[in-house]
């Protein structure tokens, strides 16, 4: 077992933890806001961001990450502003794949929050602000933790999401170890090379991730079952 | 003593708010009306939690809203204190956490023990609202607004998610706390009874418009037009028709009942305006049995009867087929379905009614002592 473990490149597995990771403090700041404004407006330029935010779901990754190839590669007003910037281009690199992961996996996060920011109590809102609190301070006192689940499951989908993807990152990040190269793609590389053993490993971890994440949401979703039938 | 000046137009899809109201800054101001009238919207845009589309509210000399000046206050610079229908307790925060979650941290420990011990939460304090009875919720909500000290107190329908048998408590509890805190407040209800027990004003909103506001004794004693008289819970409401010069002696209930006072006894309404178009009476305040000469007499068709309770409501129909109502005590006996009686109406409980609201004060006077002498003012048949 130990000399199977040896076999393994923890390379992809850091990469991936470190994109995931970044990732998810990204996507937290752009769908916090995005999703309380989406709970609550009433305008239809709302509906069509929340269609627009939701378009990863149903896309095939080889379309948006070509898309993506063409938005943000040589060539294109982003690409060529952010190498002007940084020196870098942003396709086959690491800080390209963070945008990708982020556009990709945005929706795992933004709805859990946006039913979340639903499914609060707008009067316990009403109350604080008329108790003489900040908006700043409703927000932490009385709205986050009120959505704790939402949050977690938010946490949880975002994080595992942007580990498992593929399609995308190899179509935006390419293959280029310790540089774009994550586990799924690494796999991959395994598989192609006929390394079966190392393959296995890798996705005997992912599957075993896999399953404690999903089972970290259900078990959230027991929590609120039986704190409501209590 | 603050009061507080409302001129506001609010319009949404299917609703348009549009009333002037001076609201006294003492006491319990109740805004009356059915739902969908307006009264809670006018509380969320006194409390900021709404925007007017013009006009503007100030409380005293302090503007909180004016549309044309570009003032808005926000809702939590206003101090307001405002207690919702479902307690908005913060679910999160144990009863003690509620309570001092508005006061300054200084000073928080010595309010949250003063209001815990006001409002008997005693014991109370470390549970969480789940924990918490409908009736400890409310108490605890109240505690929570009245720990930060606020200009002005804003209730909305505050006791209807509490068992009938706690709401009379809460009332009470609340009369006292807004006499001791010396601060004006206003509870929005389309209870009746609760409005009653509660209210030293009253203003009656019908269809986003402020229809009557007085003291809370006169508005119920006279409502002064029909919609009024419809939400203060006047049952007997019967279509009226005068003559030019404004005697009684020929004025009909309806087409077919006559109430004949006759040229022997004249019920004087000096300058009754030709828009009365109802007379009313509150259905406890119709007799079985003659009690004075100061009434009309009227006979009705039993058609039927309930228990409502501490009384017994029964139905009766009027020759035109309008039904008049009566509550009796529960323990008289009353009479067979179907059979002919007489009943009587005490001619200082009779209000003549308007359409509009133009008609408030309007009522029939008593008979004369030389009327009296004439006996019974009698209606039936002709």
């Amino acid at each position: 077992m130990l000399q199977s473990l040896s076999i393994i490149n923890y390379g992809p597995i850091l990469l991936t933890l470190h994109l995931a990771t970044i990732s998810l403090a990204i996507m937290f700041m752009i769908s916090m806001p995005l999703a309380w404004w989406l709970a609550n407006t009433k305008s239809r330029l709302g509906r069509v961001v929340e269609t627009l935010t939701a378009l990863p779901l149903v896309l095939p990754p080889s379309v948006l990450g070509f898309y993506l190839l063409v938005f943000l590669g040589k060539g294109s007003f982003i690409g060529e502003t952010w190498t002007s910037m940084t020196g870098e281009p942003l396709v086959f690199t690491f800080s390209g794949l963070v945008i990708a992961s982020c556009i990709y996996s945005l929706p795992f996060v933004v709805q859990p929050l946006q039913a979340g920011f639903e499914a609060l109590d707008k009067r316990t809102i009403e109350a604080s602000l008329s108790l003489g609190a900040s908006s700043l301070r409703t927000f932490l006192d009385v709205m986050l933790p009120n959505m704790r689940r939402s949050l977690v499951v938010a946490s949880v989908l975002g994080f595992a999401h942007t580990v498992g993807e593929f399609g995308v990152v190899l179509m935006v990040g390419g293959n280029i170890p310790g540089e774009t190269q994550v586990i799924s793609i690494a796999i991959y590389e395994h598989v192609e090379s006929i390394e079966y053993e190392a393959a296995h490993l890798l996705s005997l971890m992912l599957l075993a991730f896999s399953f404690v994440v999903l089972l970290a949401v259900y078990g959230t979703q027991g929590v609120k079952r039986e704190s409501t039938i209590a | 003593m603050t009061s507080l000046t409302v001129n506001l137009k609010f319009r949404r899809l299917s609703f348009t708010l549009n009333l002037y109201a001076e609201i006294p800054g003492t006491g319990i101001t109740v805004l009356l009306g059915p739902s969908g009238s307006g009264k809670t919207t006018l509380m969320r845009l006194i409390a900021g939690f709404e925007k007017a589309d013009a006009g503007s509210i100030c409380f005293g000399q302090n503007t909180w809203f004016n549309l044309d000046q570009g003032i808005d206050v926000p809702v939590r610079k206003r101090n307001v204190g405002v207690v919702f229908q479902d307690y908005a307790l913060f679910q999160n925060m144990t009863v003690a956490q509620n309570i001092g979650y508005g006061v300054a941290k200084k000073v928080r420990p010595a309010a949250v023990t003063r209001w815990v011990e006001r409002l008997n939460l005693s014991g109370l304090e470390k549970r969480y609202p789940s924990q918490l009875s409908g009736g400890q919720c409310q108490r605890v909500a109240l505690a929570r607004t009245l720990a930060t000290n606020p200009d002005l107190l804003l209730l909305d329908e505050p006791f209807s998610a509490v068992d009938s048998h706690l709401r009379f408590q809460l009332r009470t509890q609340l009369i006292e706390l807004v006499a001791a805190i010396k601060k004006p407040a206003i509870l929005v209800t389309h209870d009746l009874e609760e409005a009653r027990q509660v209210a030293d004003w009253i203003g009656v909103i019908t269809a986003g418009r402020l229809a009557r506001f007085g003291a809370a004794r006169d508005i119920f004693n006279d409502p002064g037009d029909y919609k009024t008289a419809t939400v203060l819970g006047w049952r007997n409401l019967l279509p009226l028709t005068l003559n030019q010069d404004g005697s009684l002696s020929n004025f009909k209930i309806s087409t077919k009942s006559r109430l004949a006072v006759g040229p022997w006894g004249q019920i004087q309404v000096n300058g009754i305006p030709e828009s009365a178009k109802w007379l009313a009476i509150r259905a406890e305040h119709i007799n079985l049995k003659r009690r004075s000469h100061s009434e009309c007499a009227l006979q009705v068709k039993v058609a039927g009867f309930r228990e409502l309770g501490a009384v017994k409501e029964l139905l009766c129909r009027l020759p035109d087929s309008t039904f008049l109502y009566i509550h009796c005590p529960w323990d008289v006996t009353l009479p067979s379905l179907g059979e002919m009686i007489m009943v009587h109406l005490p001619v200082q409980h009779l209000r003549v009614l308007g359409d509009e609201i133009s008609l408030t004060g309007w009522r029939l006077r008593s008979l004369t002592s030389k009327d009296s002498d004439l006996g019974e003012v009698h209606a039936g048949y002709y």
